[in-house]
C-alpha cells in the first residue's frame, strides 16, 4: 500500500514537470509585460510539430532536434509579439487587448495546424529506447527525470539572466515601469522582443518534449491552462513560484483522482484553488506582480 | 487611434475564427463540375475519376450534406469520413447518378461541437435544401441531434455507435430518422468482452474509460456487464477526461488489482497514449480495446510492442467488399486506409440505396422511410448491411477480432464474430 502511493506521488511529480514546463514560459512573460499570454500555447504546439519534423522526420539526435526546436520557438516568439503585441504596446491599448489578442493568436495558431496537418495524428520518435527505470516495484520515467531536471535548469538560466546580467536588469526594469526605463535609456522594443523570443525557446522545449512525452495534435498547447493554473498558485509573476505551483497541482491532481475519482478531482482542485487565493492572493512565492490582462 | 487598433484586433479575430471554419465550407457541386464538396480540408475522389469526365447525362442535381468533424480533436477521423464520403459520390455519378439525377454532397465542419452540428444540420435541411445526410462520427453529437432530425424529418446516417442515437432512450423506441452504419457500442464491446472471456479465459479485467465521450462510455458499460455476467471480476473501473493525456495515476490504481486484462475504449489517440503508459507502468497483461486501434496507432506507440493487444476492427481491406477502397486511399495519400473512410463511403451507398426506393426523392420522409424498409443487404465496402426497421441498426453485421503483427506492419485478423 505504501509503494502504492509513492508510485503515485512520482506519477504526481511526473505530471507536475510537465505543467513546469509550461508554467515557466508562462510566468516569464507575466512577469516582464504583466499580462496572461494565452498565445504560448500557440507556441507550443507550433514547436511540437517542428520537433516531430527535426527528431522523426529529419532523424536528427534529441539535443539537437530540442535545439532547433527552441530555436524556431525563439523565432515564432519574435512573430508573435510584432503580429499580436508589438502595436499595442507601442499605443498604451486598453488591457484586455493583450488578452484578447493573446487568445486569439493562440486559436489562429492551433486552426492553421488543424489545417495544414489535421488529417491524422503524429508522435516524436522516443528519446529512450528504454524509458523506464525501475527501482523496486516502483517505476520512475526517464522522460519525467528529463523534463523535471531540463524545468530547473531552465530556470537557473532564467534567474541567472534576470538577476545577473545587464539584459536581465534591462528586463527587470521594463518589467516595473517601461516608460522610466525607456528614459533611462533602455530600448524597451528590444527588450520586450527578447524576451519573446526567450519565452519562445522555452515554448519549442516544451513543445518537443510534450511532444515526445504524449502525442501531438493541434490542440496540445491547451495544456497552457494547467501552466496558467500553476503560475496563479505560485504566485503570477514568479518564476521559481511557477514551478513549485506546477509540482503541486500535478501532486494535488493524481491524489484527488487516486481518492475521489477523475469526475470529481478537477472540481475540487478549482474549489481549493479558490480558497487558497483567498487566504493568500500573492500565491506560494509571496511574490506579486499587478496584473495587466 | 484606439479605433484603429480595435479594427486591427477585430481583423485578426475575425481571421482566426475564418480559419477555423475553413473546414466548414460548403463547396456545392454544380451541373458541371466536381460533385463532391470542396472543402478545402476535404478530399476530393481520385480526379481520374470525376463526374465532369464522365459522359453520363444528368438531369438536375440530388443535394445530401455531411457533418463531420474536420477541424476539431477527431479531425483525422472527419476528414477519412469525408474522402470516403467524396469517393461514393463520385463512384455513384459515374456509373449514372440516381434515377438520372447527380448526387451532390455539402460538406459542414462541426469542430466535435453538438450546438455547431445541430446549426450545420439545420442549414443544410433549410438553406442546401438536402434530403439525407451523412454523419455525424461522434455519439455526444448524435445524440443531440436525434430530436431535431425527428423534427425536421430528414434521415442521418452515421457512425455514433451509442445506442442512444437511434433509440430513444425516454420511450425505448427508435428516433425515426437515425440510421447507425456498423453495429453498435453495445454489440462491439460485447464482441471483444466475449472473445476475452471465452478465447482468452480472463477471469479479472479492469477498465480504463474517457467519462466525457458517450462513445467511450457505451463501450464500458456493457462491457462491464457482460463480464460480469460471464463470471468475470471487473477489480477496477477508472475515467479520465476529454483533455487529459497523462492516465498513469488511474492506470496505476488498476495495475495494483493485478488484473488478467485492461480494457480501453476510446480514441485512437487517448488509446495509444494509455496503451503505452499501461506499458510504462510495467503490466505486461493483455489489453483490450476498441475499434480505433487502427492505423494510427502504430504510428502513435513507435517503440512500444503491440503484443498482448487485441480490438475491434471493422473492415478487411484484402476483402473483395472493401480492397477497392484501401488501394484507392493508398493510391491517393500514400498512406494505410483511415477506417472512417470505410464508414463515409458506406453512409452514402445507404442514402444512395434510399434514394434509388423513395417514392419521392425530394422528401426526406419518404428516403427515410426507404432507407428503412430497403437497406436488406446492400453491397458497402463492410460488406452488406441490413438495417433493423425497428432499431435502425445493423442486423447480422459482424466486427473482427484484431492483433497487430509484432512488427507493426499489419492489423492481423483472428476472428470474426457477428453482433448479438
Amino acid at each position: 500500500m505504501v509503494l502504492f502511493y509513492v508510485q503515485q506521488l512520482i506519477n504526481g511529480v511526473s505530471r507536475g514537470a510537465v505543467y513546469a514546463l509550461i508554467a515557466v514560459g508562462f510566468a516569464l512573460i507575466f512577469s516582464v509585460l504583466k499580462f496572461s499570454n494565452f498565445a504560448h500555447g500557440g507556441l507550443i504546439s507550433v514547436a511540437a510539430y517542428a520537433g516531430y519534423y527535426f527528431s522523426t522526420k529529419f532523424d536528427f539526435p534529441p539535443v539537437i532536434a530540442i535545439l532547433c526546436t527552441a530555436l524556431i520557438g525563439a523565432v515564432m516568439g519574435i512573430i508573435l509579439n510584432y503580429i499580436a503585441f508589438y502595436n499595442l504596446q507601442r499605443r498604451n491599448s486598453p488591457n484586455i487587448f493583450y488578452f484578447v489578442s493573446s487568445i486569439t493568436c493562440g486559436i489562429l495558431f492551433m486552426n492553421i495546424l488543424t489545417l495544414m496537418f489535421g488529417t491524422t495524428f503524429y508522435a516524436i520518435k522516443p528519446f529512450f529506447k528504454n524509458n523506464i527505470i525501475k527501482i523496486g516495484n516502483l517505476i520512475i520515467l526517464k522522460m519525467d527525470i528529463m523534463i523535471l531536471a531540463l524545468t530547473f535548469v531552465l530556470l537557473a538560466a532564467l534567474m541567472l539572466l534576470i538577476n545577473r546580467t545587464k539584459m536581465g536588469l534591462a528586463l527587470r526594469m521594463v518589467s516595473i515601469d517601461k516608460d522610466t526605463a525607456m528614459l533611462m535609456g533602455v530600448n524597451s522594443s528590444v527588450v520586450i522582443t527578447v524576451t519573446f523570443s526567450i519565452a519562445g525557446a522555452l515554448a519549442g522545449i516544451s513543445g518537443i518534449l510534450l511532444g515526445a512525452n504524449f502525442t501531438i495534435d493541434p490542440f496540445l498547447g491547451n495544456m497552457v491552462v494547467k501552466g496558467f493554473i500553476a503560475s496563479v498558485i505560485g504566485g503570477l509573476g514568479s518564476l521559481p513560484g511557477a514551478i513549485i505551483g506546477a509540482i503541486l497541482l500535478g501532486v494535488m491532481e493524481v491524489i484527488f483522482t487516486v481518492l475521489v475519482g477523475d469526475i470529481l478531482s478537477p472540481a475540487i482542485i478549482f474549489v481549493m484553488t479558490l480558497i487558497f487565493l483567498l487566504i493568500r492572493p500573492q500565491g506560494i512565492s509571496g511574490h506579486f506582480v499587478t496584473e495587466k490582462a | 487611434m484606439k479605433k484603429k487598433i480595435s479594427l486591427v484586433m477585430a481583423l485578426v479575430l475575425v481571421a482566426a475564427m475564418a480559419l477555423s471554419a475553413c473546414g466548414s465550407n460548403t463547396g456545392t457541386g454544380n451541373a458541371t463540375g466536381n460533385t463532391a464538396g470542396n472543402a478545402t480540408t476535404s478530399p476530393s475522389a481520385t480526379p481520374e475519376s470525376s463526374s465532369s469526365s464522365s459522359q453520363v447525362a444528368f438531369d438536375g442535381e440530388i443535394v445530401i450534406g455531411s457533418i463531420l468533424d474536420t477541424s476539431g480533436s477527431m479531425a483525422a477521423a472527419g476528414l477519412a469520413t469525408v474522402w470516403g464520403a467524396d469517393y461514393a459520390v463520385k463512384e455513384i455519378n459515374d456509373a449514372g447518378g440516381i434515377r438520372g439525377k447527380k448526387l451532390s454532397i455539402i460538406h459542414y465542419d462541426v469542430k466535435g461541437d453538438p450546438n455547431e452540428a445541430i446549426n450545420a444540420y439545420n442549414r443544410l435541411v433549410d438553406q442546401d435544401k438536402a434530403v439525407a445526410v451523412v454523419g455525424p462520427g461522434l455519439s455526444n453529437i448524435g445524440i443531440a441531434l436525434a430530436p431535431i432530425a425527428e423534427e425536421k424529418k430528414v434521415p442521418i446516417v452515421g457512425h455514433f455507435m451509442d445506442e442512444r442515437c437511434t433509440t430513444n432512450e425516454q420511450t425505448g423506441t427508435k428516433w425515426n430518422y437515425m440510421y447507425l452504419a456498423e453495429p453498435s457500442c453495445n454489440q462491439q464491446a460485447e464482441a471483444i468482452a466475449s472473445y476475452a472471456v471465452e478465447k482468452l479465459g480472463i477471469k479479472t479485467v479492469g477498465i480504463l474509460y474517457d467519462s466525457s465521450n458517450a462513445y467511450s462510455v457505451t463501450h464500458a458499460e456493457p462491457f462491464a456487464a457482460y463480464c460480469e455476467a460471464h463470471g468475470v471480476k471487473v477489480v477496477a473501473s477508472e475515467s479520465f477526461g476529454k483533455d487529459a493525456k497523462d492516465y498513469k495515476a488511474q492506470l496505476s490504481k488498476i495495475i495494483a488489482q493485478n488484473p488478467d486484462a485492461i480494457f480501453v475504449p476510446a480514441y485512437v489517440q487517448q488509446n495509444a497514449l494509455a496503451y503505452v503508459q499501461i506499458r510504462q507502468l510495467g503490466y505486461q497483461g493483455i489489453v483490450l480495446g476498441n475499434n480505433t486501434y487502427n492505423t494510427p496507432f502504430d504510428t502513435l506507440i513507435a517503440g512500444t510492442s503491440p503484443d498482448n493487444l487485441y480490438f475491434i476492427f471493422n473492415v478487411d481491406y484484402s476483402s473483395e467488399f472493401t480492397k477497392f477502397l484501401g488501394d484507392a486511399y493508398r493510391a491517393e495519400k500514400n498512406e494505410e486506409p483511415f477506417i472512417n473512410s470505410a464508414f463515409g463511403y458506406d453512409a452514402v451507398k445507404l442514402i444512395a440505396n434510399g434514394l434509388n426506393h423513395a417514392e419521392d426523392i425530394t422528401s426526406g420522409e419518404s428516403i427515410s422511410k426507404a432507407i428503412e424498409a430497403k437497406t436488406q443487404a446492400v453491397m458497402t465496402s463492410s460488406g452488406p448491411i441490413t438495417i433493423n426497421p425497428n432499431t435502425h441498426r445493423p442486423e447480422g453485421m459482424g466486427v473482427y477480432i484484431a492483433k497487430w503483427a509484432s512488427d507493426m506492419s499489419k492489423v492481423e485478423l483472428l476472428e470474426y464474430y457477428l453482433a448479438k
